[in-house]
């Protein structure tokens, strides 16, 4: 299953990296950089973090969801969980990670990703 | 000055009747102080101290008396022990009021600020926390790994240039919440004269780092002999309610759909006896929601106007500037102030 995981801090990208070894992960530090990596290859599901520049990581998940609706989408932010309510509701965040990462509850939620779905 | 303790402020020009008021303050607690009436100030009998009254020689002083604090005037010439007590009662009714609704104000300001404060420390501290939590639990499963001695399990653990990687995040990650935490302690700030502007701005920036990277650039800057008499807290208090003022803004136009980023400059400059604190955005204006936001600036400016300071608020249609006129620390005397003092009293 390919993931893509979008933080504007590489430390991050890299533990999480490290710790999700056995997942087809691929990472991005901006918006930008993680659309234009969607455009290239296919992903089963995109993890996000809210604080990105130039465009936040809600803005990312909207386009995602217009142009490549299969993919599953995910937050993480060390924002309050209620911040994202509404777009939970809306089903455009389908799982809310709150930053520290917890690293079973990364794994556990990210690994039924394959499950489900295939690349698209 | 207690808060109980009334002060007579004999601001006649004449000294007719003073031998009541000296009567007085020989029988209980009350204090007098003569003073001509264009040397009151406001700064003089700041709020929250005890009742003040003012003794005059006519109804032409009063207004000037009132508007620096005074709670009650009587006219010299009317002057008796019987109008005296009356005034001293109106008067300690009058502090004891204005100390009650000065505990409230101080509570819903702190309400106002806290929470975003808080808000703004716990997202710093879970940005810097995430990478060294992960690596930390990576290295506890690597070392629970080779105790077991399994080949395999042996081989699926970092190697060691990577765990050196892994273990300077969370050195890293210790030394980022050690900048925090002496940016919070900073921002908790003391109660005494002297807050350094600069020192407070740095601290917020620190605080604000996660927090404006979806929406807003931050510049900041402050001369160095930037301080002000305006406790800490009330300073912190008052940028943190102006930097989320800025913030909800700028959500509520929508900058982070539109990619627009907003420019906040946080600056401070000396002039005269006097330091400006600035906080300008390019933010979209205020809507009528936003205008019913708590606290107002008028709130705002009461509330620094208890410690000698003012608000100024400046917008244009593509940018705000609010500024703050904050009074300077008064300048303790130096030693050779002390001696000269001495020398022209001896």
């Amino acid at each position: 299953m390919a993931i893509l995981l979008v933080d504007d801090d590489p430390r991050v990208l890299r533990a999480v990296e490290r710790a999700l070894g056995t997942f087809d992960l691929s990472t991005a530090k901006t918006s930008t950089e993680a659309l234009a990596l969607l455009a290239t290859r296919p992903f089963n599901a995109i993890v996000v973090d809210y604080g990105l520049a130039p465009a936040d990581g809600v803005s990312v998940l909207r386009e995602v969801a217009a142009t490549y609706p299969a993919v599953r989408r995910y937050m993480i932010s060390g924002f309050e969980r209620k911040r994202f309510d509404e777009h939970i509701a809306s089903n455009l965040v389908r799982y809310f990670f709150r930053k520290p990462l917890d690293l079973n509850e990364l794994r556990s939620e990210l690994g039924t990703v394959g499950l489900h779905a295939r690349p698209i | 000055m207690g808060e109980t303790e009334v002060v007579l402020l004999w601001l006649a020009t004449t000294l007719d009747r003073f031998a009541i008021v000296q009567a007085r303050a020989a029988r209980q607690e009350m204090r007098v102080t003569r003073c001509a009436p264009k040397a009151l100030r406001a700064r003089d009998l700041k709020l929250g101290a005890g009742p003040v009254i003012a003794v005059l020689d006519d109804d032409y002083s009063a207004p000037g008396a009132l508007g620096a604090g005074v709670d009650e005037v009587v006219r010299h010439s009317e002057l008796t022990d019987a109008l005296l007590d009356r005034a001293v009662v109106r008067a300690s009714a009058r502090a004891q009021a204005r100390h009650r609704w000065l505990a409230q104000e101080a509570r819903e300001d702190r309400s106002e600020a806290l929470p975003s404060l808080l808000d703004w420390i716990s997202i710093e501290l879970a940005a810097h926390l995430s990478a060294a939590v992960l690596e930390a639990e990576g290295l506890e499963e690597s070392v629970q790994g080779l105790a077991t001695h399994d080949a395999k399990t042996l081989e699926s653990i970092p190697r060691h240039a990577e765990m050196l990687e892994m273990t300077e995040t969370v050195r890293h990650g210790l030394g980022k919440m050690t900048e925090l935490l002496a940016a919070v302690r900073t921002l908790s700030g003391s109660e005494a004269p002297g807050t350094s502007v600069r020192e407070v701005f740095v601290a917020l920036s620190t605080v604000l780092t996660n927090r404006l990277v979806p929406i807003a650039d931050l510049q900041v800057c402050a001369d160095e002999g930037c301080t002000t008499s305006v406790a800490s807290a009330r300073l912190v208090a008052a940028l943190v309610m102006l930097v989320d003022d800025v913030l909800a803004r700028a959500a509520r136009a929508g900058h982070a759909q539109s990619q627009r980023r907003v420019t906040l400059a946080l600056r401070a400059y000396v002039v005269g006896d006097t330091t400006i604190v600035e906080v300008e955005d390019d933010a979209a204006a205020s809507s009528s929601a936003a205008a019913q936001r708590r606290p107002s600036v008028a709130d705002l400016r009461l509330w620094l106007r208890e410690e000698g300071a003012d608000l100024i608020v400046t917008t244009t249609p593509d940018r705000r500037t609010t500024r703050l006129v904050l009074p300077h620390p008064p300048v303790e005397p130096t030693t050779d102030d002390r001696s000269q003092r001495w020398q022209s009293s001896s």
